[in-house]
């Protein structure tokens, strides 16, 4: 473990700065996700939440600061990071399956680029199963991507980001695009994987009933760095004007009392 | 005992002999206690990336000669377990005819903790696998392919003939309503499929004009006849060499932009978005790219004959002792216009059919990145094909007319 990190976190990012040409998206952002946690990163339309999941998981290189993930330094890189990929699962926003893979062989495909040596007939279980448990039947493994809804494609890129039981999973919107009910499940989904599995989940969303569900914390992203990084009480109780627009907005206070009220059910 | 060291992960499996399990400090790996009733004893790392991929076979092994007794699984010696590995408990476990029930997942589980009881019951809920297309073979397949493709090809071409009557009328229309024309858009495509393709065109034109100066006055020299030459590259370059290329050229290049640029504007649905704010995306984007293309291939093969010439030109002069001043008497004196006229004729001909091929792939683009690549392919082939097509019957055309 890197020397800086303390063993709870899983990530830690340490003056980052993002930069767009002159367009400054991140400028000395600081975090800390802690193992086994939901975390929940909300902020306005470009503030660069993407940006900052992109930054973590290494595919965008910050101009400047430290990224630390599973205890290893991924920027500047410093540590073999080979083995990062098996433990790090992420859904991209349209779910970013592979268009000329059937849905099956979507879900496989890590499994069998890791370990070589799989037969078909497990790959086909654990393909099976890991669609299943993001809700869908086995019938869709022959469909191709294109052939399916959106929220369909979402939850097969959870399962295909689920397949080597990753420690830490990455959800951009992961609830958007899905209808109330689609989305409930998606939540309870996430808390089981949390609860059963001690996976760490970095979710961005707009969704104040998953944030109100799932997160344990929440980390606000506005004026190019996290503003609050706190469990949700806290964070609503900040004086910040954005914050008090999001959550106190209609929209929030819809979903406060409907967590309220499934806390009293 | 088997072991693979492959990956530096070991596992063992071995029935118990004896009363005695099998040790080893590695990951994933189970001993079979088989007395009375079979009893699978589980240790180890039950992970996807310790070794459950390769102990698989072993425990399908195992649960095929263990069918319909009733199995005891331990699981006091795991130290852990994913869903991978719960999925495969579970499934050891349905094989064996314990048969759990969805409201008792865990009936025939012995020892086993509360975290690796959730997942457990997990696995049961979701025990699926999923079915991979099989692939059936026969020599009906090979029928059944011809068929298809036989079939497919007459309803491109039915679709490729209405697509091109589609954009004659919106063509046709925009002679009564000049208004519908966008002359921006023409104009930009005329820039990027005509004028950014002159240096590649010029430079292949002068390189043929100078291939076949060159290789003409080598087998003429036999007859003493160096100077046909002149003939020769005159009357290839304007009448054939010069257009054909370009508009080979311009396919490669311009036809598969086309299909490009506009099936990824389908991907995206922004053709949708035009035809729902009521802009026809014939109008929009396929009516410029046709007219632009009609008008600057004939500006490209006039370029690159002249090219041609020069390059012709510059090899008489260079190697053939055939002087500018000489070499330009004979293309006056002998090489009739009409060879020029022909090849200029055929020039607006091949833009139509490279701008509306190209179009019609772009348009016809469904859905994934795959086929946008697929059409792009089929696009160039397609309109190369035309264009030769079309190069062989004004060939049959002139010669009928002796022109």
């Amino acid at each position: 473990m890197h020397g800086s990190s303390s063993p709870e976190n899983v990530i830690e990012v340490r003056g980052v700065l993002n930069q767009f040409g002159h367009h400054v998206v991140h400028d000395n952002l600081d975090l800390d996700v802690h193992r086994g946690e939901i975390i929940g990163v909300v902020g306005g339309s470009g503030t660069g939440k993407s940006v900052l999941m992109r930054t973590i998981v290494g595919l965008r290189k910050p101009q400047a600061g430290t990224v630390t993930i599973l205890g290893k330094q991924i920027f500047p890189r410093e540590h073999d990071t080979s083995g990062l990929n098996d433990d790090i699962g992420i859904l991209f926003q349209d779910g970013a399956l592979f268009s000329s893979m059937t849905v099956a062989e979507n879900v496989m495909a890590p499994l069998r680029e890791h370990h070589h040596e799989i037969s078909d007939a497990l790959a086909e279980e654990i393909a099976g199963m890991k669609l299943s448990l993001a809700g869908l039947d086995e019938s869709v493994g022959t469909k191709m991507p294109a052939d399916l809804s959106g929220g369909m494609r979402k939850r097969v890129a959870l399962a295909r980001a689920m397949a080597l039981d990753p420690q830490v999973l990455f959800l951009d919107e992961p609830t958007a695009g899905l209808d109330p009910i689609g989305a409930a499940k998606f939540d309870e989904l996430i808390i089981s994987l949390r609860d059963n599995l001690g996976l760490t989940i970095f979710m961005i969303t707009h969704d104040l009933d998953s944030l109100y569900r799932d997160c344990d914390r929440v980390a606000v992203l506005a004026d190019k760095k996290v503003i609050v990084n706190a469990p949700l009480e806290d964070v609503e109780r900040s004086n910040h004007p954005w914050i008090s627009d999001y959550f106190g907005g209609p929209r929030g206070r819809a979903a406060q009392g409907a967590s309220l009220a499934r806390e009293n059910a | 005992m088997r072991c693979s060291r492959l990956y530096g992960r070991v596992f063992a499996f071995r029935p118990k002999v004896n009363g005695k399990a099998f040790k080893q400090m590695t990951n994933a790996r189970f001993t079979i206690d088989d007395t009375a009733s079979p009893r699978l004893v589980v240790e180890g790392r039950w992970t996807i990336s310790d070794g459950i991929t390769k102990i698989d076979d072993a425990v399908r092994k195992f649960a095929a000669t263990t069918l319909d007794k009733p199995l005891t699984i331990d699981l006091q010696h795991i130290e852990a377990l994913d869903t991978s590995g719960a999925m495969v408990l579970q499934r050891t476990m349905q094989a064996c005819g314990a048969r759990t029930v969805a409201t008792e997942p865990l009936r025939g589980f012995e020892n086993v903790d509360d975290r690796h009881q959730v997942l457990l019951a997990q696995a049961a809920a979701n025990l699926s696998s999923c079915e991979v297309h099989a692939h059936p073979k026969s020599i009906l397949i090979v029928l059944e392919r011809v068929g298809k493709t036989a079939e497919g090809m007459l309803d491109e071409a039915l679709h490729i003939l209405s697509f091109v009557g589609a954009v004659m009328a919106r063509m046709a229309d925009m002679v009564r309503h000049p208004r519908h024309l966008r002359p921006t858009s023409v104009v930009h495509h005329m820039e990027s499929s005509g004028l950014n393709a002159i240096f590649i065109v010029g430079l292949m034109s002068f390189l043929i004009g100078a291939v076949v100066a060159f290789m003409g006055a080598t087998v003429l020299a036999e007859f003493g006849a160096e100077v046909f030459a002149v003939e020769l590259v005159g009357i290839s370059v304007l009448r054939e060499f010069g257009v054909l290329l370009t508009a080979i050229l311009v396919a490669g290049r311009s036809g598969s932009a086309f299909t490009a640029a506009i099936g990824s504007m389908k991907l995206r649905e922004e053709i949708d978005a035009m035809q729902a704010m009521g802009i026809d995306p014939l109008d929009a984007l396929v009516v410029p790219r046709v007219i632009a293309l009609v008008v600057a291939l004939p500006c490209l093969a006039f370029f690159a004959a002249i090219l041609g010439m020069i390059g012709g030109g510059a090899v008489g002069a260079a190697f053939l002792d055939i002087p500018p001043a000489l070499f330009m008497a004979r293309t006056q004196e002998i090489i009739v216009i009409s060879n020029f006229v022909v090849g200029m004729a055929k020039a607006p001909f091949f833009g139509f059919a490279i701008a509306v091929v190209g179009c019609y792939h772009g348009m016809m683009v469904e859905s994934s990145a795959e086929d946008l690549g697929r059409r792009t392919t089929v696009a160039v082939v397609q309109s190369l094909f035309l264009v030769i097509l079309t190069d062989a019957l004004f060939a049959i055309f002139f010669m009928e007319l002796d022109y």
